[in-house]
């Protein structure tokens, strides 16, 4: 029951070939079934998942923590309905994903896979990096971005790795030595890449 | 007097279930339906054993688990998870939370994966307090 992590510098192609890989093998490519997973667990949206995220290790969020208190969110919201921080986001992260790679053949794109997964004995972990103006005209080509508009979303959310990372306490996210492979998308193409990926998990 | 056990689940079944097995085997259950509502019932009143689930809204089992384990007033309280988490997915969790910082926290004293035949939830709880 194998697992890939997919690690990538935002616009190195991650989420693309992550897909392409699971259509290849046969696996569930785990992107937004994750949010979809911590939102089912903690009532909440995916949205709101997905805001935590978007602002998870940030200043910000350590201030709403501190000052928003749950009794006063429930007395908002009403009693029936969730609530996340930052806290509880992390915590439903891991379980779901050491969940996700228990029931195995799954592709699972970023948020910190490959440290909670890093002794997993089935799992492969994938870097994927490239320089910054290619990660850009990728965006500009698959996402239909102007180049302004994709050097904002990629500067973004290069910024929100970092920052998921740092509340990690991990700094080290494009060390080689924390993966299996290391793909410069920028000497691969998706296909090659994709081919190098097939061949080392099926080998 | 009887024994207590604090059933935390968000399930209504769940609870209703787990109470019912309590109770025939001799036991006063108590329920809580998130880890913040449990583990304010552990400190009001100090349950013998905790059956706790780990998925649940607003505060979950883990960081439940992870309050009582690193409290040397509850600490010595058994608890058994009880949930649809596999244990290994559960321990690895564990143990990732804690190189992410957090303080180590020993295994759960018992683990039973959902769905659980009845009898060997008895069994289970009556392991600890009989």
């Amino acid at each position: 029951m194998a697992v890939i992590t997919i690690s990538r510098q935002f616009g190195a192609g991650g989420r693309t070939l992550g897909s392409m890989i699971a259509r290849e093998l046969g696996y569930t490519f785990a992107d937004s079934e994750v949010i979809e997973r911590i939102a089912e667990a903690a009532n909440v949206t995916p949205t709101y998942v997905e805001g935590v995220e978007k602002e998870a290790g940030t200043n910000l969020t350590r201030i709403i923590n501190k000052m928003v208190n749950k009794s006063l969110v429930d007395r908002v919201l009403g009693g029936e309905r969730g609530y996340m921080d930052e806290q509880i986001y992390l915590d439903y992260l891991v379980v779901i994903i050491s969940q996700m790679a228990e029931e195995g053949d799954v592709v699972l794109l970023g948020r910190g896979s490959q440290y909670i997964l890093h002794d997993h004995p089935e799992a492969t972990h994938i870097l994927l990096v490239d320089e910054l103006e290619n990660r850009i005209q990728f965006m500009m080509k698959h996402y239909e971005l102007n180049h302004k508009k994709a050097a904002q979303v990629v500067a973004a959310e290069d910024k929100r790795r970092s920052n998921l990372y740092h509340r990690l306490g991990k700094s080290d996210f494009d060390d080689p030595n924390l993966y299996h492979l290391v793909l410069n998308m920028g000497r691969f193409n998706l296909d090659q890449a994709l081919k190098t990926v097939t061949d080392y998990v099926r080998s | 007097m009887s024994k207590k056990v604090l059933i935390v689940d968000d399930d209504p079944d769940v609870r209703m279930i787990t109470a019912s097995v309590v109770q025939d085997k001799g036991y006063l259950p108590m329920e809580a339906v998130n880890g913040e509502e449990g583990l304010a019932k552990v400190k009001s009143e100090k349950p013998d054993l905790v059956v706790l689930d780990v998925m649940m809204p607003k505060q979950s089992g883990v960081r439940m688990f992870r309050n009582l384990k690193t409290d040397k007033k509850f600490q010595n309280i058994p608890v058994l998870m009880l949930t649809g988490i596999a244990r290994n997915a559960f321990l690895r969790s564990q143990k990732v939370l804690t190189e992410f910082g957090d303080k180590p926290v020993p295994e759960p004293e018992g683990y039973l994966e959902k769905p659980v035949d009845p009898e060997e939830l008895g069994a289970a709880i009556q392991k600890f307090l009989a």
